[in-house]
């Protein structure tokens, strides 16, 4: 599946959000969200991005479409550079990259029948004459199984899960290249997880969709995925094949799995059970930033950046301890 | 394949549910229907007058006063009042045989009675006539204005809450010293210069009442922009006006409707107060306001003169208001199909 033709590359990406305060609005301080994060993303591939909460990943997803302004770095979509894209230059390209959002209940507009939300970007894009519309969108809903009379029904009127499909339908709608799924199943419950989960997988063998797949949950990563990438507070830790994720290097990598159950009970396993919380993006550590929750930092982790290198084939590790 | 049922077919349906709405927009559409037939209600003309053998419709000469094709040379200077009817002669009234403006000094501060239903003004004008003609007036003057005000609102907001950043800012601020303007005080002084008129009441309400509504939207726009459904808009490839337009104001309508019918009550209460300083519709145009204004003098001895004008502004406003309340609760998301 992986083609060496890339799809999307991203170069030590940086994005910091300034902290406005005190009377004039004075920039007081700045969230550091990504810092140098880089991606490699094939044609037809399944990128797994997980994490903890607020390391940076639906920021990386929304930087990569433009949605907020990268502070530095490269994003190359298609050989062409858009990092400095105006608006005006991003919208022609917009066809070919979608979103998928976390919130089932705030991603449709509670004011437009299914219908129309889904036919929006066909609207916009004029990819489809205007008779053939409703045939279109008819049949988005069969692909992503939802019955016709959906057409005319309000958001309100679906469970989350059905939501998620027509979330789904929408970004499939113009037929993109590749798709942004921030956390698309983390506010569903298990069963319906599968579903969406399986639905995006045979969009990816069907159509040759590329997915960045965000989530902070493994087990549906590494279920979907092709390669697994593992931030944490803004930078790369790993990046390893799904199925390789048991010989994980990194601590951090190493720890997450750990926090996997397994559906055994007399499974004895070693939990490394992290301690403290994740350090402030306001004001990273220094160093390596995971050193001060790291069970095996050594003096060098406070004070040198480790880099992102390859530890072994298709496995980049950033540690100095690997 | 469920029918499909268009956006306002389902509010209508959800507001029609309650009674008290229904008798809100049944008094609005009273008031209008009052309004726009007033010439037929209420006229010193006959609907239907044959005489000598020859038929006539002189009441047509009034509705259409341009018109060259109707034109009765031989009723030019007939009073139809004191028309002498003989043989098979036949006359036909309106409702409310007077004009807002014919005097009759014979009959001033006449009680109602079946013959003036709610009585006479000092000049012997017939005041149900001069309610009727000063609906118009009044529904015209609230809804001139809030149109005006309610599409700066609007836009102004839309443009502050989307962009934010310095667009907002200057916005704001210009926002704040409007409001802090005196309203009525200002349009007082503004008519003292420009002349008291009913369009130029209608333009300076208009042009002074638009922050309410801009801060409305305003607000709305803030929060709605970084919601995830507009962002899949923009992710779609929209352009900005479409996006404020199509997608976000849509879901800021609900309290814009309701501030507006909250408007239109209180610029018809603007323009009543100020035809009642004098400053309004001048004399003989009949206003609500006016009618009030004149019964101050006779308050003790012509109740009538205080009390219909009276009803009539407090149950517009009524109406307006309940319009505005039920249009809230219709245009929850949370729509429920409606039977």
């Amino acid at each position: 599946m992986q083609n060496s033709m890339p799809l999307l590359e991203v170069k030590n990406l940086v994005k910091t959000f300034p902290v406005k305060g005190g009377f004039f609005g004075k920039t007081v301080g700045e969230v550091h969200a990504l810092s140098g994060v880089s991606l490699f993303l094939g044609k037809g591939e399944i990128v797994g991005l997980v994490g903890e909460s607020g390391c940076g990943k639906t920021t990386l997803g929304r930087t990569i479409l433009k949605l907020t302004e990268p502070t530095d770095g490269k994003i190359i979509f298609h050989g062409k550079n858009i990092t400095s894209y105006s608006a005006e230059q991003m919208r022609p390209l917009r066809r070919e990259m979608q979103i998928v959002f976390q919130d089932p209940y705030a991603s449709l507009n509670p004011r437009m029948t299914i219908g129309n939300a889904i036919s929006e970007p066909l609207k916009v894009h004029k990819i489809v004459p205007r008779k053939e519309l409703k045939e279109k969108v008819l049949e988005l809903l069969s692909v992503v199984g939802l019955k016709e009379d959906a057409y005319y029904k309000y958001p309100h009127e679906f469970s989350g899960g059905q939501r998620q499909r027509i979330g789904i339908a929408r970004a499939l709608s113009v037929n993109p290249k590749l798709v942004v799924a921030d956390e698309p199943v983390s506010a569903l419950d298990v069963s319906i997880q599968a579903q969406i989960i399986n639905l995006l997988s045979d969009l990816n063998q069907q159509f040759g969709l590329s997915l960045l797949f965000i989530s902070h949950d493994l087990k549906v990563v590494r279920h979907i995925s092709h390669r697994v990438m593992v931030m944490y507070l803004g930078r790369v830790m790993e990046v390893l094949d799904a199925g390789d994720l048991s010989e994980a290097k990194h601590p951090y990598t190493v720890s997450l799995l750990s926090a996997v159950p397994v559906a055994d009970p007399k499974h004895k396993r070693k939990r490394i059970i992290l301690a403290g919380d994740v350090p402030s993006p306001l004001n990273p550590p220094s160093g390596c930033v995971f050193h001060t929750r790291c069970p095996m930092a050594i003096e060098r982790c406070k004070t040198e950046i480790p880099l992102l290198r390859e530890a072994e084939k298709d496995n980049q590790v950033a540690c100095h301890l690997v | 394949m469920t029918k499909q049922i268009s956006y306002v077919q389902l509010i209508f349906r959800q507001y029609w549910n309650s009674w008290i709405n229904r008798f809100g927009l049944i008094c609005v559409c009273f008031l209008f229907a009052v309004a726009i037939f007033s010439p037929l209600l209420s006229n010193d003309y006959p609907y239907f007058l044959k005489k000598n053998g020859k038929e006539y419709f002189p009441i047509l000469t009034q509705i259409f006063p341009f018109s060259t094709w109707i034109h009765y040379a031989d009723l030019e200077g007939i009073d139809f009042k004191k028309i002498v009817l003989e043989g098979d002669d036949r006359i036909v009234f309106p409702p409310i045989p007077y004009s807002p403006t014919e005097y009759n000094l014979d009959e001033p501060l006449v009680a109602p009675s079946s013959k003036h239903w709610m009585g006479t003004d000092e000049q012997g004008r017939d005041v149900t006539s001069r309610l009727v003609y000063g609906s118009q007036i009044s529904l015209s003057v609230g809804f001139v204005a809030v149109g005006i005000y309610v599409l700066l609102g609007v836009i102004v907001g839309a443009l502050a809450g989307y962009y934010g950043g310095k667009v907002d800012m200057i916005v704001s601020r210009a926002m704040e010293i409007i409001m802090c303007f005196p309203t009525f005080f200002l349009i007082l002084a503004v008519l003292a210069f420009i002349g008291p008129s009913l369009y130029n009441i209608m333009f300076i309400i208009g042009i002074t009442g638009w922050t309410g509504i801009a801060r409305l939207v305003r607000a709305d726009f803030l929060k709605l922009r970084n919601q995830d459904f507009v962002t899949a808009v923009i992710a779609s490839g929209a352009k900005p006006v479409r996006v404020i337009f199509k997608h976000i104001l849509p879901n800021t309508l609900a309290p814009v409707m309701v501030s507006a019918s909250f408007g239109v009550a209180s610029a018809i209460l603007v323009e009543s107060s100020l035809s009642y300083l004098g400053f309004g519709v001048q004399p003989p145009t009949p206003s609500w306001g006016d009618i009030l204004s004149q019964s101050r003098d006779f308050m003790d001895i012509a109740w009538w003169l205080t009390i219909f004008p009276g009803v009539a502004i407090f149950i517009t406003i009524t109406a307006f208001n309940l319009v505005g309340e039920g249009l809230r609760d219709a245009i929850d998301p949370r729509l429920k199909t409606g039977q």
